[in-house]
This record gives structure tokens, sequence and C-alpha cells, in this order.
């Protein structure tokens, strides 16, 4: 019943998805914008600080940013640049917005995909050796500190390693991002490993959870009862349990790349995470805007890159078709 | 499992989370001036008489602080972990059953959740509704949704192609019923696993958010809040960190450990049939 | 001239908790007790030093402080450019790029400038770079936070080769701190503006100043570099470089002073000063900030018109125990709106505390509390809420304090946290009967808050006739004994109408290497170049 993989199926389905997120960015905007409309704060009070500004000074400042113009046309003007690759700029502090979201962007980047490798690295294959040997010693072990580390908080984590690796023994930088390439990816070490753990305590146990389950499948007695080896039979086990696992692991791509806040304050590092939390406060829309639309550009990315990848493993899923 | 061959798994969970629960029904009988200031006596170390984990800034006690906010550290996380649970395994099994254009949209529906800000969504919460702790409660069982739902969508996906699946298709069963007596229990491992996991990121998640005005409010009694206050209290008083911290660790493996030996569960009911 | 403290990621974050675990870090690094707890500085050298980093707690967004005016944004421009004037260690104005100033009219100000003053790019300073740069300040949308104290100035023009005449549609005493780095004028070359598209303080324009620094490099919410250069009139420096780190979480920030990666951090946690004081090879030293918190009423809202409710409210403030529980005795019960270092140059420090304590005093008294609401319209009590900022865990503490007090006499008073920007929003605003002020002095004049808080649009709705008599007296009368009695007593009859209800004055901890002192640390510090007076101990 499988059907021959298809290079065109493939590819329309990269098409009508590419086209989707589209939509879904379009519509992002509109509930975005909407929802900084609604929320309480007037940037423009905000620029000029708590001390009560003059209404002259209130529609100065709505003017140069156009927020005196009913909400509609503000949200118009604001595609129209978009359409021209121009995401204004911040009103807080004047920057152009692709300028500081291209710096910010690229070091959650790293930060996340370093987070990232670590993680899948090291909590797969750690979650497959367990299932395989369940009530081991090893998988008692690793299944408590999953669970303790599921529990802690990463800002705890992170001031734990500050203190173990930054002052105590002196091996990575305590804060902040270093000068060129190499030293920046060294300092990221620290908040990635710190990143890592909560996730890692996650994907182990999903991991461990998927492999049972596959385990304890009639398919795996029969293999067994028929004499294949046991070479054959974990692949084959492996090659099931990884569709779950991967998908959740483009999950945790997204949830890694949007939830750096805590270690970017914690490491000192200007991300984007703190970047939004304090743009949403002030109510700085071009900055909320983009950093949103940065965000749901990767989230969904990285679901299409799972569901390509999941086709391509599992050809259950290749003979159901794709939508 | 950890503790799979040990069958006082529950039992020894139960301990601890028996022990939270009681504190949940019976705080206000227990220590009903739990939020009683006393400023004067602002922030003693553990072991000042009286106060057998110090004090806060305004003089709270930090033991009875803790019973007392056992209530706020159960009844949302559960609500919130159990509810976006539920909206996962409902649309999830949808999308990853039906495929096409409900996938897509439920999919997209997922997407649109998981990339709003959630500092946004919580401001225009509370500055629409006014805020307060059922608000909060429902804003996270929506944001937490998401993931909940492309999770179910994932395992439904890898079920769907299975035989079991196949044969009820032959017998003609409804969709509804292949879906939700056939599948779902198949999902229910990881949903259960997971759902758990979920109430321990819950209590992380609330006490972030009282600080946008969400939540519970300054002084009430409540785990994370407790916390999150304790860390400029910590040098002079410890035990204002540990208290709530070991409380919410503590809690949040128990039930961790539940769920593994409820999967456990449900995977000999697996086996069984 | 009102700064606020930059809302820091922190207090976005706080709820995420820490653990037991951080107990043990702070076990493991308390270890240490040779260090100094108490103000002032020590006897030290002025010795090169290569470079100081320095961290603060929050970030900024644009180095310009017309854009932007946190105290952060005012410790770094100070640095690197310069205003026509600057106060001294005493909070007196002495001259920076003017070499001297007079006021030949009432609403005359004749400004003579250096002549050996150039731009960090070596280019002269004229008296036009002066004039575009006073109408760069005045300008509402480059300069939101500086351009209401230039309303009353009609002009500013080149009057002579080294000559600038600043003219006031209505005479202001006060007026003589505006064209100050400390407060709202920064003196930029007009030219450089231009070549940057009219940007000024972003990461791609940076400044371009007078001062004894240049920017080399901003990174928001991670860093500024600053580069000594030679064309400082005042001579050379003696740090080379300045680093300045934004460190959101306070651990870290004790956490990088353990490793010695920082050298000084500004505004520390008052809750943490134990832990600070415990680092190894660190000092902290505590100023008054000449900041005043205190509560505001509307008293245009129900049932705050009622001067027997803001009475009974005031009487419940336990003041003594908020400065010595909550400030840890790091601060002063205040009697007055306006701070004693701010008339400290007229009267001395007792002097000064001696002249406010004739404000307004207040004692804690529930039993007058409970008397003064039984006369009220509100007899039976009425309930209200009272917006705080994330940022201010004292006043969240007070406000705490004071609800349970207010509690016992039938008031029900609901605190709530939120955002600093959303704090903004409740001063002065009908919704909120009653909110608070934090409020950082920029200037030395003593007439500041009132000049906002007694004055038309302030945010209590208050008003009374004497009082604004008194407010223009005081901008004409240039006296400053005279000038002081004129600011008391318009304070003494409006405070006995209790629009405001003063809580304290505040102070501000540094903690910086034990290597180093700070040359007469005092209130007006870090608000004039501060560099030369970090000082190597011998």
């Amino acid at each position: 019943m499988a059907s021959r993989f298809s290079r065109g199926t493939l590819a329309r389905f990269v098409l009508v998805r590419l086209a989707a997120t589209v939509v879904l960015l379009l519509v992002l905007s509109f509930v975005v914008f909407g929802l900084l409309h609604l929320a309480p704060g007037d940037p423009a009070r905000n620029l000029a600080g708590p001390r009560e500004p003059t209404q002259e000074l209130l529609d100065a400042i709505r003017r140069e940013h156009n927020l005196d113009k009913p909400f509609i046309t503000q949200y118009v003007l604001w595609l129209g640049q978009v359409f021209q690759w121009d995401f204004g700029e911040s009103i807080r502090s004047g920057i152009t917005v692709t300028s500081e979201l291209a710096s910010r962007g690229l070091l959650t980047f790293k930060l996340a995909l370093m987070a990232f490798l670590l993680t899948i690295g090291v909590a797969v294959p750690m979650g497959v050796r367990a299932a395989w040997k369940a009530g081991s010693l090893f998988d008692r072990g690793v299944s408590f500190l999953s669970i303790v580390g599921v529990g802690a908080p990463s800002y705890a984590i992170g001031l734990v390693l500050l203190y173990l690796f930054g002052v105590w023994v002196e091996i990575f930088p305590v804060y902040g991002t270093g000068d060129g390439l190499v030293d920046e990816l060294w300092h990221l070490v620290l908040p990635a490993i710190t990143l890592a753990i909560g996730m890692g305590a996650l994907v182990f146990k999903l991991t461990r959870t998927a492999v049972l389950g596959e385990l304890e499948q009639d398919y795996v007695t029969f293999a067994r009862s028929r004499g294949l080896s046991e070479r054959t039979v974990r692949s084959l086990v492996l090659r099931n349990a990884l569709i779950p696992i991967v998908t959740s692991s483009g999950l945790v791509f997204a949830f890694l790349f949007g939830g750096t806040i805590l270690v970017e304050t914690t490491f000192a590092l200007p991300g984007i995470g703190g970047y939004l939390a304090s743009s949403v406060t002030f109510k700085d829309i071009p900055v909320v805007q983009a950093v949103t639309l940065l965000t749901a550009v990767v989230i969904a990315l990285t679901a299409l890159a799972v569901d390509v990848l999941t086709y391509l493993i599992d050809p259950r899923v290749r003979a159901r078709g794709l939508t | 499992m950890t503790v799979r061959r040990l069958p006082l798994t529950p039992l020894f969970v139960a301990v601890p989370l028996a022990t939270v629960a009681v504190f949940a029904l019976t705080s206000q009988w227990l220590v009903p001036d739990a939020a009683r200031q006393d400023i004067l006596t602002g922030v003693t170390a553990p072991g000042t008489p009286g106060h057998l984990f110090g004090t806060d800034q305004n003089g709270r006690d930090i033991a009875s602080l803790a019973i007392a906010g056992a209530r706020s550290a159960l009844a949302g996380p559960l609500v919130i972990a159990f509810g976006s649970m539920l909206i996962g395994l409902l649309l999830g099994t949808l999308a990853g059953y039906r495929g096409g254009w409900v996938d897509l949209m439920l999919s997209k529906y997922a997407d649109l959740l998981l990339a709003l800000p959630t500092t946004l969504i919580a401001l225009v919460i509370a500055g629409v509704v006014d805020g307060g702790y059922w608000v909060t409660v429902a804003v996270l069982m929506m944001l937490f949704s998401p993931t909940d739902i492309r999770m179910v969508r994932g395992a439904v996906i890898a079920q769907a192609s299975r035989p079991y699946v196949e044969s009820a298709r032959a017998l003609g069963l409804s969709h509804r019923r292949i879906m939700f007596r056939h599948i779902v229990p198949n999902v229910m491992p990881v949903a259960v696993t997971t759902m758990l996991l979920n109430i321990a990121f819950a209590l992380v998640s609330m006490s972030a958010l009282s600080f946008l005005g969400l939540g519970v409010g300054p002084g009430e009694p409540d785990w994370g809040r407790q916390l999150s206050d304790a860390r400029d209290l910590i040098g002079r008083n410890w035990g204002s960190a540990v208290v709530p911290g070991v409380l919410i660790i503590v809690t949040a493996s128990s039930i961790n450990l539940l769920g593994d030996w409820l999967q456990e569960r449900f995977e000999q009911r697996g086996r069984g049939r | 001239m009102t700064r606020h403290l930059t809302v820091s990621r922190r207090t976005l974050l706080q709820g995420t908790g820490a653990t037991a675990l951080l107990a043990l870090i702070a076990a493991a690094c308390g270890d240490d007790d040779d260090s100094t707890d108490g103000s002032g500085g020590g006897s030290g050298s002025s010795k090169e030093i290569d470079t100081l980093t320095v961290a603060f707690p929050s970030s900024l967004t644009n180095l310009y402080p017309g854009k932007e005016a946190g105290n952060v944004n005012y410790y770094v421009a100070t640095l690197v450019l310069e205003g026509l004037v600057a106060p001294d260690g005493t909070g007196k104005l002495v001259p920076a790029l003017a070499e001297k100033w007079e006021q030949t009219s009432p609403t005359t100000y004749v400004y003579t400038l250096r002549k050996d003053a150039k731009f960090s790019d070596g280019t002269p300073v004229t008296v036009d770079d002066i004039v575009y740069s006073v109408g760069l300040s005045k300008d509402e949308t480059v300069s939101p936070n500086t351009a209401y104290y230039w309303a009353n100035v009609e002009g500013a023009e080149a009057t002579g080769e080294n000559e600038v005449t600043i003219t006031l549609s209505s005479p202001d005493v006060a007026f003589e701190w505006g064209p100050c780095a400390a407060n709202a004028m920064w003196v930029t070359s007009q030219k450089f503006v231009e070549a940057s598209g009219g940007d000024i303080g972003t990461p791609d324009s940076l400044l371009l100043g007078t001062g004894p620094y240049k920017v080399t490099k901003f990174v928001p919410d991670s860093g500024v570099e600053l580069e000594r250069v030679d064309t400082w009139w005042g001579g050379k420096a003696p740090v080379k470089t300045v680093k300045i780190e934004f460190i959101p979480e306070e651990s870290t920030r004790i956490l990088a002073r353990s490793s010695g990666d920082i050298d000084i951090a500004f505004s520390i946690s008052f809750d943490q000063v134990e832990q600070w004081d415990a680092t190894d090879n660190t000092d902290v030293l505590f100023q008054p900030d000449r900041s005043y918190v205190g509560i505001d009423f509307n008293t245009a809202v129900e049932p705050f018109d009622d001067i027997h409710v803001r009475r009974a409210i005031a009487y419940a403030c336990n003041r003594p125990a908020y400065v010595q529980q909550l400030l840890g005795g790091h601060g002063e019960v205040a009697t007055a709106l306006t701070t004693p270092e701010q008339i400290e140059s007229v009267l001395g420090a007792d002097g000064a505390r001696e002249k406010l304590k004739t404000v307004l005093d207040l004692p804690y008294d529930l039993e007058k509390a409970k008397a003064e609401l039984a006369q009220s319209k509100v007899p039976d009590g009425f309930s209200a809420k009272v917006g705080v900022s994330s940022s201010a865990p004292q006043v969240s503490s007070a406000f705490q304090a004071l609800a349970q007090d207010l509690e016992s006499i039938g008031i029900s008073l609901e605190v709530e946290e939120m955002p600093v920007e959303q704090w903004y929003g409740t001063i002065g605003s009908p919704d909120w009967g009653i909110a608070y002020m934090w409020y950082f002095n920029a200037t030395g004049d003593p007439a500041e808050l009132i000049n906002w808080f007694l004055a038309e649009g302030n945010p209590a709705s208050y008003a009374n006739d004497d009082v604004a008599a008194l407010l223009v007296e005081a901008r004409e009368e240039t006296d400053p004994a005279k000038r002081v009695d004129i600011i008391v007593e318009a304070q003494r009859i409006a405070l006995a109408d209790l629009p405001y209800v003063p809580l304290w004055w505040g102070e501000a901890a540094v903690a910086l290497a034990d290597k180093y002192t700070i040359q007469d640390f005092g209130s007006y510090t870090l608000l004039s170049p501060w560099t030369p007076r970090i000082l190597t101990k011998d």
C-alpha cells in the first residue's frame, strides 16, 4: 500500500504551506495590531515620561508616528511599508527596526540553535537508551534527573551554572556577547546549556515514552518471534518512534527560539525576547509587529520542515498523502 | 518507569500531594492570618521564635503563607493543564485524523496562538477585563493549547495508519467513533505525560504574569509569587526561597511521577487489549 | 525634569522564580567581611586606569537624553555631551562650555563660550552649534523629555563671536539649570546631526559631543563603550576606556563582580545590599539621590476630594517604619516635596532638614486616622486601588503595609502591580484617586518638583491662589535664601491641605571594587563628568 515517493506532491505541499503561512502572517499582524490598539497605555505618553505632557507635545509625537490616524489607516500604512520591506522605526528609540532586529534575531537564533543541538544530541540518545533498558539503574537515574530538571526554573539553573563555571571555576564568561564570532559562541555556551536542560528533560521523557510505546506494539513481538535480529528490531522501533520525536523537536526549536527571555535576562544578552517584552509594555507598535512576525516565520518554517521530515521518514504518512 | 517495579509509587507520591491538597482545602482554618503583616518585624531568618522559616519584607510568616498558597498553586495549574489538553485532544485528533483543510486550518490556528506574544495578550486582557486570577488561568489555558494540539496531532498521524484504524474503517465505524474511541485511548500516554508536565510549567508561568498585573496581587498567598519575591530576600532569609521552591519542585515532581505511573497503567491496559 | 528608572527586563520576569539553590550561592559567596558599608569616599590618587567596567541594571534605548531620560541615559551622556553650565559637588552651577554667564535682565541670560571648546572630532564649537543644540532640546519630537523645559524660552541667538543670548518669555530663576547636561541641554554639532540624517543617539548615529569621551560602540540591552579623547577643555580623564554594561539580573551582576568582570555597579538593589557587601573586594557606598517618594491624591476624585479622607490615610502611613524596614534605613522620612540636598547649598545639611521639618509634621496615629474618617463623608469606609510599578518593590511593600493599617479603620486599598509605563498612566488620572510619585530631581533647584506639583496642571488637581502667588514670586526672586523661604512657605500652605503625602527621600547605592574610591562622592557626583573622580587607593 506504500506509494512511491513523489517529488511533485512534496513540492505542491510545500507551496501550499508557504502560501498558508503568508496568510497566517497577515492575520497575525492584524490581530497583534488590534491587540496593541486595545492594550492600555499610550506610546506618546510613554515617550514623554511620567510627567503629564501637554496636548501639543502629545499631538506632535502622534503625528510623527501616524498615531493620530484611524486604526485601519494606521494598519494599511504600516502594511504598505512592509511590502516595501520597510518595518519603520522604533517609537521608543528611533532606531530602524530592521537593523535592530537583524542583530538581535541572529543572536537569538544562534542561541536557540545551540540549545536545540544540545537538547536533541543528548536527550534523544539517552531517552532511547533508557527505554531500551527500562528499569535499569541508568533508566532510573536519568528519569529521576529529568523529573527534577523539568521542575527547576531555568532562571535558577542559569545562576547555578554561572556560579560554578563563571566564578568558581572560571571557564566561561559571566555575561554578555563578547567580540567576534568565536568569542560570541563561547559566551553562548552557558546560556544554551541553561535553555537545554529544561527542554532536554522534556525531550528525554517524550523520547523514552515514544520508544517504550513502540516496543509494546504487536509488530515488535511479531518480529522478535519471527527471529529477526535485535538490531533489525531496534531499527524498526526507532524508525517508528522517530515520528513523535521529530514532531516534538520542531516544537522544541520553536519554543527555544521564542523562550529565550529568561536566559537573556540572566546572562545579559541582547536578544529578541527582552526586546519584545519591553516593547509590548511600551506599546512600541512597529517593534512588536516586526518581532512577532519574525517569531511566527521561524515557527511556521520549523513546522513545515517537521512535516516534510515526517513525510520523508514515515512511509505510512507518505501513503496517506500530504495536505 | 523510574520506580516501575515499585507498587509503592502511588503511595509514595500520594503523601506530598495529599498534604498539599489538604492545605489547599483547609488553609482558611489552618492559617487564617497567613497574609497578616508586621512591618516592624520585617525580614527575619528561619528559626526566629514563632516563625519557623522566618518572615518576608512585610513581616509575613513564610510557612503560613506557603500553606495558604497551596490553593492557588494547585487550582490554577490543574485547570490550565487539563483544559489545554482537552482542547489539544479535541482539535489535535481532528487535525491529525481528518487531514486536509481541517488540518491546515487547525494547524494554522495553533501556529497563530504560538506566535502571539504572551505579554501582549496578558496586558490586553488585564486592560480590558481588569485582570484577576481566573482570567490569567484562561489566558494561559489558551496559550498552552497550541503545543498540546500539535503534540496530539503528531501522535494521531502516527496512529492513523496503524492496522487497527484501517480495520475499524473497513468495519465502517463512524469517524467520530474511530477518533475518540479507538485513536484517543492510544494517544493518552503521551497526552497524560504532557499534561502533567504542563502543570509544573503553568505553576511557574502564573507567577510570571502576576508582575504584569495579572494573577495574584502582591502579598497574596501564592508559591510562585513568594518565590519571585524571595529573589531579593534570599540574602537575609533563605527560607523565603527554599520553602516555596521546594514545595514547587516536590509538587511538580510528584505530579510527574504520578503521570508516569498512570501512563504505565495505560500501557498495561494496552497490552491487555 | 523628571527622571524615571527605565523598566528593566528583570521586573517582567521575577515571577519565574529562584530555588533553594540560590540560597547555596548566597551562602557560598558570603565568606568575606572586609567591605565597608558607608557613604563618602576615601583618599586615593588619580592614577591612569586602562579600562573601567561599569554595570547598570537597566538598558537604554537611545543615548540622547532628550529622547529618553532615565538615570542611565544621564550618567552616560554627561561623559560625552556637555551643556553650557554644570553642577559642582554641592549643587552649585559652575561653567562648562560657557566660561561665564550673566543675567542681564530678569528674562535675558548671556553666555560667553569657551574659546578652547572642541568636539571630539576636532572641530571647534561655534555659537551656531549652541543655538542649534538649544533648538534640538526644544523640539518636541526630537526631545519629548526636555521640550517642556524650554517652553518658557523665547529663543536663543548668537549675539557675538563667542556669545549666545537666551531670552525667556517670563522671568524664571530656575531657568539657570536649563542649559545644563545634567538637565535639559546637550551641545552637539549641527553638521554631525545632519550628516546622520537627523538621527541622534541611535547605534548607527551615536553622539558627537565636547566631553572627555566619545562613544565607540552602542548595543541596546548590551552595552556602551566610551573612549577617552584629547579634545576636552578640561584635560585628559584618567580612565582610558569606559565599558558600560547592562546586566538586568541583580544576582548575575553580583557574580560578575565576584569574578572581577565589573568594577562598579550603579543603582544596586537595596534588598541585596548584604550580598553585595559580602562580595570579595567590594565596597558599598550610599548617597542621597535627591529622590522623592510620596502619595498623590487626585483631589478631583471622590472620596479623595474630602480632606478628612486624605488626612485619615496620611495618619495611617507609618513612615519611620517604611524607611527603617523597607529601605534598611537608607533614606529619610520626607517632610516636604523639596529634598534637603536641594537647599543644602544655602542652609547646610542640618539647616536644610530643620527648615523642611516646618512644612509637614505628620505622626503615625491610627486613632487619629479613625477619627478623621468618622468625620468624612464616607464614615463607614470605602475601597480604592493603587497602581504600583513592578520596578518599585519598596513602594509596593509600603502600600501593602498601608493597606493593612487602612483595613483596620475600614478602608480597603488594593495594591496592583503593573509595568512602569502603565504606572505613568495612573498619575493624575481620574481613574486612580490615589497614586504615588517616585521623582528623581535632576537639578539642584529647590523649586523643581513644586513647579510641577503645585503649579497649574498638577496631578493632584490642586489649586490655591496663595500658593500660586508664591510660585510666581519664587520664579522672580534672585536671592537664594529668600527664595528658599518662599518655596518652603508655598509647600507649608499647600501640604496643610494634603494633596500629597511625602513618604521618604531616597538614597542610591553604588558597589565598587575596593581598589578604587570615588572622590567627594555626593548627590551631584554623577551629573558632571565623573570618571576623573574615580581614584585608585594607595
